[in-house]
């Protein structure tokens, strides 16, 4: 699995839990190409929202994470950096 | 014990926290107050078989119903389409000419901010019958519902249909958050006694996600509007925003709840203790403007 295909998922999970920076295409696209590096501060998660990136981590790149373990992640890219290194262990 | 079996079959499936949660986040959007009872029941009464994260959901969940102070409700659940469910109240409610329908229209997640046992527990009853939708799609209800029309107009037609819904004393239209915006426009289109969105979407969010808020546009100019409300928590931005919009589009009361900074008004408000009177505010015909009230910025 590559990490273009990990940011996708990731960005498909912001999009399931209803963020609202992820209603914009343009800030999706942004993520997915690498070009935006969000920290979790700004995206302001709640906990389904939590719960809705890790169901969908976990559906498309085989990788389980518990929402708590998020607050581990400063930023998009480590989240899919740290998730780059699991899925390809 | 159906349901619980059913319940534990699917729960002793799961093999991760996202498995249990995705089971979860399902049970809610559909379960009535008393069907949850039962559930939580069973759960509790095989604690020693039962997966830890079920008796923690359990008891979560239980935990907001409680919390309402009211008994439980025993609510007469009846599918009428896939993602339509008629909550009726069970024995001893008023005749249907007499009782309220409130048309639901969820979030993206299929609640009401809440689960929707949770929102029923604490919503009043048992004058009001609850008819909740569901749009799985996440398109605001424009495209209608997946199983039974492809607009909001056809699909809610088709729905109010299959259940007799000119049988019952009034109509009101109740959304939150994406379900908002389709609950003050269904209330327009379809003459309800009153529409409210809880921190609901207006036109220009439609639009920034492609989707055309010109239905809702023609549905202004063609009928009268009957009393709406829009409540939404004063310090959220976003919202704030919303209100100011449809404030400018047509005659609606803005609610700003003081001292609430997220989306989720509902929530905050429950953690208030103040659900119950609050809710009683909203599903009123017309719609309470609160004691949570502040001066309102948005008008």
């Amino acid at each position: 699995m590559d990490a273009r295909k990990i940011r996708v998922a990731v960005v498909r999970g912001l999009k399931m839990g209803a963020v609202e920076r992820m209603f914009s295409q343009e800030a999706r696209d942004a993520i997915v190409e690498g070009r935006s590096n969000p920290t979790f501060a700004e995206l302001g998660l709640d906990s389904l929202a939590r719960m809705e990136l890790c169901i969908a981590i976990e559906l498309d790149t085989g990788v389980s994470i518990a929402p708590d373990s998020l607050d581990l992640y400063a930023t998009v890219d480590d989240l899919v950096a740290d998730l780059l290194r699991r899925a390809t262990v | 014990m159906p349901l619980f079996d059913a319940y534990r079959s699917e729960a002793c499936a799961c093999r991760t926290v996202n498995e249990f949660n995705r089971l979860h986040i399902d049970y809610e959007a559909w379960l009535s107050p008393s069907e949850f009872e039962e559930l939580a029941r069973g759960i509790h009464a095989c604690a020693p078989t039962m997966p830890p994260a079920s008796m923690i959901w359990a008891r979560g969940l239980g935990e907001l119903i409680a919390r309402s102070g009211n008994p439980v409700r025993a609510w007469d659940r009846r599918p009428v389409y896939q993602d339509a469910v008629w909550y009726a109240p069970g024995d001893g409610a008023p005749p249907r000419r007499e009782r309220t329908l409130v048309v639901c229209y969820t979030d993206f997640f299929g609640r009401l901010f809440m689960p929707i046992p949770a929102y029923l527990q604490h919503c009043p009853a048992p004058g009001h019958d609850y008819l909740v939708l569901r749009d799985r799609s996440r398109r605001y209800f424009v495209e209608g519902l997946a199983d039974v029309a492809p607009t909001l107009t056809s699909a809610l037609r088709a729905v109010l249909g299959a259940i007799d819904a000119h049988k019952f004393r009034r109509i009101q239209s109740v959304g939150a958050s994406s379900g908002g915006f389709a609950a003050l426009w269904s209330a327009v289109e379809f003459g309800f006694s009153s529409g409210v969105s809880l921190g609901g979407a207006a036109p220009s969010t439609l639009e920034r996600s492609g989707l055309s808020a010109d239905g809702f546009r023609e549905a202004l100019r063609a009928h009268p509007v009957p009393p709406l409300a829009y409540y939404y928590s004063a310090d959220y931005p976003t919202d704030r925003a919303n209100a100011a919009e449809l404030a400018a589009l047509m005659p609606v009361v803005t609610v700003p709840i003081a001292g609430a900074s997220k989306h989720n008004l509902v929530f905050e408000i429950y953690q208030r203790g103040e659900l119950v009177e609050f809710l009683a505010g909203v599903h009123a015909i017309p719609p309470r403007a609160t004691r949570y009230a502040a001066p309102d910025a948005a008008t």
